[in-house]
């Protein structure tokens, strides 16, 4: 018995041997799929990991309650409310910082109580951390320090309400609340060194106050008090005692939290999409060769089962070429997800100013990428070797393929009107006679490229997309004030040349409440005649000027449970008012809400007042931007050319990603049509044999093979676009969803990107079948006397 | 009751010498208030304090300079107070507008952030920047909206002859918005001069005493040169000494208007 265990398992051994290639391409196609799932959400791990880790070594606040700013002896003491471990009360305030060249730029400043609560901590990396005894020695960013040479030590001059500080560099340093480089929250794109965050002791600003001014508390709650909106609900009305309550914000709400998760929300939900293509392109390859291989040893195991072999043995030999194939896949898997866990996650980092993860794979990605691959490997084997166990010895022997030749009646018609050209005839016959090997081929093909297509389509739109929210504004300069200022004090931005009109902002957070739940959300007013914004509107309209009505993004309205029509109540510190959603828009901002301008100013009881300025100011040039930005109260310039440049280059980490799995992709269909010319070509290797006999040179058998597998090959490719196109409106459907509106958006570069390569490579694909017939002496094949 | 309004009196003895001879022949604790209240105000006025901040210790904490404008108009007061120094402080302004309504309206404007805020019913025993008065330390008697009560006559520490009356928030706005259990107000005979108050907060505890230190006459009024607000509990002092005062002067409306507020 041990002799005919280890006869199986030699035989199995050799079948291996002579399918290498073929099991070494399945082997690839899975364990780049493997490959990139684990190194993926490994490094989606990664970077939530850092923000994890952050968060917790330096303790992030679990909740934020902002007020108008108030004397500390106003706010109330929150200690009594259940599920509080602790809180402080800080001042944030905008204000501009002045570099030693004179370069201006819009600062966050936090001046927090020392010794502080342990609540947002900074974490020092250069320098030494606040001390109470030097009020005037702060913390900077480390984003805006090292995009601009500031370093420990350096004199900056700090500008904040009527006062201006001169400060001294104490350290350089990171906050969980600042973890990534901060973003203009009109536009959500975090740009590194175009803003500053100060950290200073409180007494920074009492001392020359003569009390402690105050505007946000900050909460550390237990982790179910963290996770229950009541608590939430609880600090805000405490604070409603005694302060002017803005705003109530869960951690969630924190710009960059909400960056990370929303700009990683949207990728992610490419990848589980990518896999499967990936997948199921291994499945189509794998299935087709195993069946194949299966059927080419029928007659061989219809013998040994004669001979006595039971077929439970003769299925476990069958299994070492997959056990070769899930162990190659497996080699395969761990450099590629390693490369795509450091190229993503470093990428993404370094773009949004992150501090660098920590390179890991994550277990259960990797946990999942193996069983994956364990259950791919099965479902592709499946079937042919359930066959093994259906087998008849009688019935193995016969020889079981199937025939070809009874042909429809077009393809006798295609054939006879193909009859004058032998090199095109004969390669069409070929695929015909083995139409549904063509027809996997063809459709492997097609997925892989299409899956490739759609990934540029899906990008392409994506960024199209965000492009296109700012190009259908017209406004080409966005001003935003670091504090509201007065209608009458636009004089000398109307003055500005070259501007052709001005539209007022005002924007403040308020509160929305419908049945039950609760959104903060900030709200922004247009001018109703003629806004120079455009939302994308997905159902309803504008409200116009005599409105009082609201226009909600479309996760506010799902998250509060409300469509067009519906009433909500809008709450502005101690104001209540009731309004109708008038309309559903789709935009790159969460929370975000516009109304009439007028409107607005009534909510936030701000009268005359904005914060913010959007100018028809066509091809700005330097010096109008310089003038704008030297302006008193200018927080930031922003060119909408530039927006658009960020978002374009934010987005180019996720670009690079779709480079590497194009490439993949390419490789993927070249493995496809060299497994499938191989198979075919085998299958019909004694008919070559006859064409070499009766006198076809060894170029034109050659010929006839890349003829055929350029047939398919191109024909998959043609076919590719319109399977990339569907793959691509499910996943831009999936992220409209979880983010913003997102329309598929076909162009010519999506399309040849991956194709042009691929039919380049065509040819290279055609080289081993070929080989594989040209390769074995004429002599020889006629011995084996199985031809014609 | 802290005059940064006008805080006028007996210059206007003339003018109040009816109510408070009657007053003194029936000291019902409502005509007292009324004829301190009439006694006090002109129709505009103009004044410039310094207002010292002193620690529990003694020790200076700050000191800083404003100015308030009075105006009374058809069926309403206008107050507005806005600070001159230090300069981090420098255009804060409080505006308070008592339109005979259950509320008071009052403004207050930071250039920290640049918002004109309506100080809400609810925040008007708030602390107000840092010194020991509270918004509501601002407002007058209100008198429709109280309930006043004769305690008693007691001579002060200056040596001034007083009504003691006790005032209790009988409104229900007035009641919800109020830090205090009661008030009690040291009125002098000779002034009309309300020149003590004690405030007790809602645990019925001495929580501040307001004091006048010396009144002079300005016209026909009469006014403090010096006064004082001391916190009970903590020790704390805000201390205000009146640099000028100009009265019943030609004043703008524009002086005590949101948009001169804001800085206009």
């Amino acid at each position: 018995m041990q002799t005919s265990r280890s006869t199986l398992l030699t035989r199995a051994r050799r079948d291996a041997r002579a399918l290498r290639l073929r099991l070494l391409g399945i082997a690839a196609i899975l364990g780049m799929a493997v490959g990139m799932y684990v190194g993926v959400n490994s490094a989606i791990q990664a970077l939530h990991g850092t923000q994890d880790t952050y968060y917790r070594a330096l303790r992030m606040a679990d909740a934020e309650v902002r007020f108008v700013p108030d004397d500390l002896a106003n706010v109330p003491d929150f200690s009594g409310i259940p599920g509080v471990q602790a809180w402080e009360a800080r001042l944030t305030a905008p204000g501009q910082l002045v570099l030693p060249d004179g370069e201006i730029f819009p600062t966050a400043v936090v001046a927090q109580p020392l010794p502080a609560a342990g609540i947002n901590e900074v974490e020092v990396n250069e320098g030494t951390p606040l001390d109470p005894a030097q009020p005037d020695a702060v913390l900077l960013d480390r984003n805006f320090a090292s995009s601009h040479g500031v370093a420990v030590g350096d004199r900056l001059t700090l500008r904040m309400g009527n006062a201006e500080y001169a400060l001294t560099v104490r350290g350089i340093g990171v906050s969980p609340e600042y973890l990534i480089a901060p973003a203009s929250p009109s536009f959500f794109v975090p740009v590194k060194g175009s803003m500053a965050v100060v950290w200073a002791p409180i007494r920074m600003v009492a001392d020359r106050l003569g009390f402690t001014l105050v505007n946000s508390a900050v909460f550390r709650l237990t982790p179910e008090a963290a996770a229950d909106p009541q608590v939430l609900q609880a600090l805000s009305q405490r604070a409603e005692g005694t302060l002017g309550v803005q705003e109530a914000l869960p951690r969630s709400e924190n710009l960059g939290h909400m960056f990370l998760d929303v700009d990683l929300g949207a990728f992610s939900v490419f990848v589980p999409a990518v896999i499967v293509v990936f997948l199921l392109t291994a499945l189509t390859v794998g299935f087709f060769l195993i069946y194949r291989w299966v059927q080419a040893q029928r007659q061989t195991l219809g013998l040994l089962l004669a001979l006595g072999y039971g077929r439970w043995r003769l299925l476990a030999a069958q299994l070492y070429p997959l056990a070769l194939i899930a162990g190659a896949a497996l080699l395969i898997a761990i450099p590629v997800s390693v490369a795509v866990l450091a190229d993503f996650a470093l990428t993404f980092a370094n773009t949004v100013g992150l501090p660098s993860p920590r390179l890991a794979i994550d277990p259960t990605a990797a946990l999942h990428g193996v069983f994956g691959l364990m259950a791919a490997v099965a479902a592709m084997a499946a079937w042919p070797l359930a066959s093994v166990l259906r087998l008849s010895p009688a019935a193995a022997i016969r020889n079981g393929a199937s025939s070809d030749r009874d042909g429809a009646r077009w393809r006798t018609r295609l054939l006879h009107g193909l009859r004058h050209r032998p090199l095109v005839v004969y390669p069409v016959r070929n695929v015909i006679r083995t139409l549904h090997i063509g027809a996997m081929t063809t459709a492997a093909v097609a997925l892989a490229i299409g899956v490739s297509i759609s990934y540029f389509i899906a990008i392409g739109s994506f960024n199209t997309a965000i492009v296109k929210n700012f190009e259908d504004d017209r406004w080409s300069v966005s001003v935003d004030f670091l504090l509201p200022v007065w209608q009458d004090e636009l004089g000398r931005f109307r003055d500005t040349p070259g501007v052709r009109r001005i539209e007022e902002v005002l924007q403040g957070p308020v509160r929305l409440e419908a049945n039950g739940r609760v959104q903060p959300v900030t709200v922004t007013g247009y001018d109703p005649d003629n806004t120079l914004r455009r939302p994308t509107l997905l159902r309803g309209t504008l409200p116009g000027g005599g409105d009082n009505a609201i226009a909600l993004e479309h996760k506010t309205a799902r998250a509060l449970g409300v469509e067009v029509g519906a009433p909500v109540r809008l709450v502005s510190e101690d104001r209540r008012f009731e309004v109708r959603v008038a309309a559903i828009y789709s935009g790159v901002v969460p929370n975000l809400a516009y109304a009439p301008l007028e409107r607005v100013r009534g909510w936030l009881d701000m009268p005359e007042q904005l914060t913010g300025i959007l100018l028809d100011l066509p091809d700005p040039s330097a010096e109008t931007l310089r003038h704008l930005k030297r302006q008193p109260l200018v927080g930031g310039v922003t060119p909408k050319s530039l927006t658009v440049d960020q978002v374009k280059k934010t987005s180019s980490e996720e670009v690079e990603i779709i480079y590497v799995a194009a490439a993949f992709s390419i490789i993927v269909c070249v493995i496809i049509l060299i497994a499938s010319g191989t198979f075919t070509v085998g299958e019909r290797r004694e008919q070559y044999t006859t064409l070499r006999t009766i006198g076809f040179a060894d170029r034109t058998v050659g010929t006839l093979v890349l003829i055929e597998l350029l047939l398919l090959g191109v024909l998959g490719a043609a076919l590719a676009p319109a399977v990339g196109y569907a793959i691509a409106s499910y996943l831009l459907s999936t992220l409209s969803a979880a983010w913003f509106q997102v329309d598929p958006h076909v162009g010519w570069f999506d399309i040849l990107l991956p194709t042009i390569p691929l039919l380049t490579l065509l040819p290279l694909s055609a080289l081993p079948p070929i080989r594989s017939v040209v390769r074995v002496p004429l002599v020889t094949a006629l011995k084996q006397r199985n031809y014609g | 009751m802290i005059r940064f309004r006008p805080l006028a009196l007996a210059a206007g003895l003339a003018l109040s010498a009816l109510p408070f001879h009657l007053a003194v022949a029936a000291p019902d604790a409502t005509a007292i208030v009324k004829d301190s209240d009439a006694a006090m105000k002109p129709q505009t006025e103009k004044t410039s304090y310094r207002m010292t901040l002193l620690n529990t210790d003694g020790s200076v904490e700050q000191v800083r300079t404003f100015t308030t404008y009075y105006h009374r108009g058809k069926g309403e007061e206008r107050t507005l107070q806005k600070f001159l120094s230090p300069p981090v402080l420098a255009e804060t302004g409080l505006l308070i507008v008592e339109a005979g309504q259950p509320e008071t309206e009052t403004w207050l404007y930071l250039p920290t952030n640049r918002r004109i805020r309506r100080v809400a019913g609810q925040d008007k025993s708030n602390r107000y920047m840092g010194t020991e008065f509270s918004y509501e330390d601002f407002e007058d008697y209100r008198m429709p909206y109280y309930r006043f009560q004769t305690v008693g006559e007691k001579r002060d520490q200056k040596g001034r002859d007083c009504w003691v009356i006790d005032a209790v928030a009988a409104a229900p706005a007035q009641i919800a918005a109020t830090g205090y259990a009661r008030k009690q107000y040291w009125i002098d005979k000779k002034s009309l001069y309300p020149v003590r108050v004690e405030y007790y907060a809602k645990d019925q505890q001495l929580e501040k005493v307001f004091t006048v230190h010396t009144l002079r006459a300005v016209g026909r009024y009469w006014r403090p040169e010096s006064e004082e607000i001391r916190n009970v509990r903590t020790g704390k002092v805000t201390k205000l000494d009146i640099l000028s005062n100009e009265i019943d002067i030609p004043l703008d409306e524009r002086y005590v208007s949101q948009r001169y507020l804001r800085g206009d």
